[in-house]
């Protein structure tokens, strides 16, 4: 654990020191308070599932299936009569999961691949960044239902499948970031007192190249959750009876006619998270360096 | 320039041949055909001749070598499900997919580009304030909740257009290729026409919103940009009307990166179609893939897979041209 904490020291050290200055300009900037309150919502109703929600989200009641929203069920019920509110609260846990998960999959692949590239240069750089195209030659979504046909349906799959998808987009940001940096006479003076390549990758290039990157894994979140909540919709993703909300506009869209609510409300959610994320990364944005244009 | 193209043209080929690659591991790894094929009740023997006769027991490089030499003659395999050879499929379904995306392109971009202009020249008007709001939630919005969303309203609630589908089938319309909206133009055919921009309206906006929302969001910010710059003032200063200065002066300038971002989104349109396809019943190559998905059909999955990525390629590739074409600044290093 120590030992953990000694490596992440100078990530930490950086984190702390941007925190003050883009704290004041990001308060100033409402929509992105209000998109990032909302996100931390968002956390409380994933946490505290089993507390918020009325009912289990999986417990069947066929007399009241089929109900519009009313006092006992605000959201209304499912086809088997659970609990629609219930169901879009227990979502919130899988939808921030798949986003986190999946982010940081294509997080750590990415920067490690964009790292190397960008710092090493020469044919490493070449061969990382063709194969980082011919991942980017597919379409996004394409690309994932491929993947999701060789792994199987499952939400777990999915997370690995988005994490896949998108690790390019980070690795070309890494890339063109540490390439900027790299030319900085800091850099020189750590080589010319001999520290080893990855040491100064560690401490000094990647520290310094954190605002692109938190942009990106912000606004990356908000992607993650739609493309899982698309896989859903398409039977590849999170599968019955799991309360995902892809999965329940699925099911929901079969009784569009008679009870248009099973479709209403998870979409309403899915886009209410996705636009608080939005408007936290692009408020992030401005407040973590003024010129930074993602 | 043209050693510029032809460089990016050279470039194509090694990514090509990388998705290829991950196509051919695709197909490979995802189950024996000779049992799909066959079912279950099949002998070991007719499994084996199966095999042979698929050359599923030569070395994996040679199967792909194979599989790249009969790509590269048009010969993508046959469907599993319905023994119909899939590059004939496939490109069968094309040109429904072309017409829906080129039909939410250009709403996209006509609407975007408007409304961007009217915000940033209005800026922090009650217009600029409601339509960035929207733009925003545009680009938030899922697709496919979009469509079932209008599905609701548009088809059910109010019976304004049809539910699902490309054509009224008792118009006795049958075109001979797939660019349904082309070919009624072309045979003078306004009520098949008419027919079909109705079925066409609520997929392609669905699909269109964000898009529509990207192109709205640069314009506004992009011709702010240009607005500010020191040739907008001189043309002020002339005595020029605000409408001259914005519409022939800054907007020439100002809609450069529009471009890109309108370029880029033919991409993103081409993945969106995969979903807004399924729900409304739009028989093009997306809804062909998840179909195939959802049958298990891997060969087709992957001849689609391989006819959208070629296509996605290629208009990213115009896009960098056209854009390097556009601004001059830019150089062809």
């Amino acid at each position: 654990m120590k030992k953990l904490l000694v490596i992440l020291k100078p990530l930490y050290a950086k984190a702390v020191q941007l925190w003050r200055p883009t704290w004041r300009r990001l308060k100033k900037h409402k929509l992105a308070v209000a998109g990032g309150a909302f996100f931390v919502f968002l956390i409380f109703l994933a946490v505290f599932a089993s507390v918020v929600a009325p009912y289990s989200p999986y417990s069947a009641d066929f007399e009241h299936a089929y109900e519009g929203p009313s006092l006992s069920h605000p959201l209304g019920t499912d086809e088997i009569g659970r609990d629609l509110l219930s169901r879009i609260i227990y979502g919130t846990r899988l939808s921030l999961a798949v986003g986190v998960i999946s982010v940081a999959l294509a997080l750590v692949i990415g920067v490690f691949l964009g790292a190397v590239a960008g710092y090493f240069g020469g044919q490493v750089d070449n061969l990382i960044m063709r194969a980082m195209d011919i991942l980017l030659a597919f379409p996004a979504i394409l690309l994932a239902i491929a993947i999701m046909v060789i792994l199987g349906p499952g939400l777990e799959k999915a997370m690995v499948a988005i994490g896949i998808v998108t690790i390019p987009g980070y690795a070309r940001i890494v890339r063109g970031s540490v390439l900027s940096v790299k030319e900085n006479e800091y850099i020189e003076a750590a080589r010319a007192i001999g520290l080893p390549s990855w040491g100064i990758i560690w401490r000094h290039v990647l520290p310094n190249i954190m605002a692109p990157i938190i942009v990106r894994s912000t606004l990356g979140v908000s992607e993650a959750i739609l493309d899982a909540a698309a896989l859903g919709f398409l039977g590849l993703g999170a599968q019955a009876p799991k309360a995902e909300w892809g999965l329940m506009l699925s099911r929901g869209k079969a009784y569009l006619y008679s009870s248009p609510h099973l479709v209403y409300f998870p979409g309403i959610m899915i886009t209410l998270t996705v636009l608080s994320l939005n408007l936290f990364g692009d408020g992030l944005r401005d407040a973590l360096d003024p010129r930074l244009k993602v | 320039m043209s050693t510029y193209i032809a460089r990016r043209l050279l470039m194509l080929i090694p990514v090509m041949l990388g998705v290829s690659i991950v196509v051919f591991i695709v197909l490979t790894i995802t189950g024996d055909p000779a049992l799909v094929i066959l079912g279950q009740h099949a002998t070991a023997q007719q499994q084996e001749a199966l095999r042979q006769s698929l050359g599923l027991n030569d070395p994996i490089w040679t199967q792909y070598g194979h599989f790249l030499w009969r790509a590269l003659h048009g010969d993508l395999g046959r469907s599993w499900l319905t023994e119909t050879p899939v590059a004939e499929e496939v490109l069968a379904r094309f040109p429904h997919t072309i017409e829906l995306t080129m039909v939410a392109m250009v709403i996209a971009t006509i609407i975007g580009v408007i409304v961007g202009i009217i915000s940033a020249v209005r800026q922090y008007s009650w217009f600029d304030h409601v339509s960035m709001v929207g733009a925003l939630i545009g680009v938030s919005t899922p697709i496919f909740w979009l469509g079932l969303i209008f599905i609701s309203i548009f088809s059910m609630k109010l019976g304004w257009l049809p539910v699902a589908g490309r054509v009224d089938l008792t118009l006795g319309f049958e075109p001979k290729s797939g660019f349904y909206i082309l070919e009624a133009i072309r045979l003078h055919n306004w009520v098949a026409l008419k027919d079909l921009v109705k079925h066409i309206i609520l997929p392609a906006t669905a699909l269109a919103a964000y898009s529509m929302g990207l192109v709205a969001r640069m314009t506004r910010s992009s011709l702010l940009e240009t607005i500010r710059q020191d040739y907008v003032r001189t043309a002020r200063a002339k005595g020029l009307g605000e409408r001259v200065v914005v519409v022939k002066h800054a907007l020439k300038n100002a809609l450069i990166p529009v471009i890109t971002v309108v370029g880029l989104q033919f991409g993103y349109l081409l993945s969106g179609a995969v979903l807004t396809e399924t729900i409304f019943g739009w028989p093009g190559v997306g809804s062909l893939a998840v179909n195939a998905v959802q049958n298990a059909d891997m060969p087709l999955v992957e001849g689609c897979v391989l006819l959208v990525s070629l296509v996605f390629v290629f208009v990213n590739l115009v896009v960098d041209l056209l854009y390097a074409f556009a601004d001059p600044r830019i150089r062809y290093s």
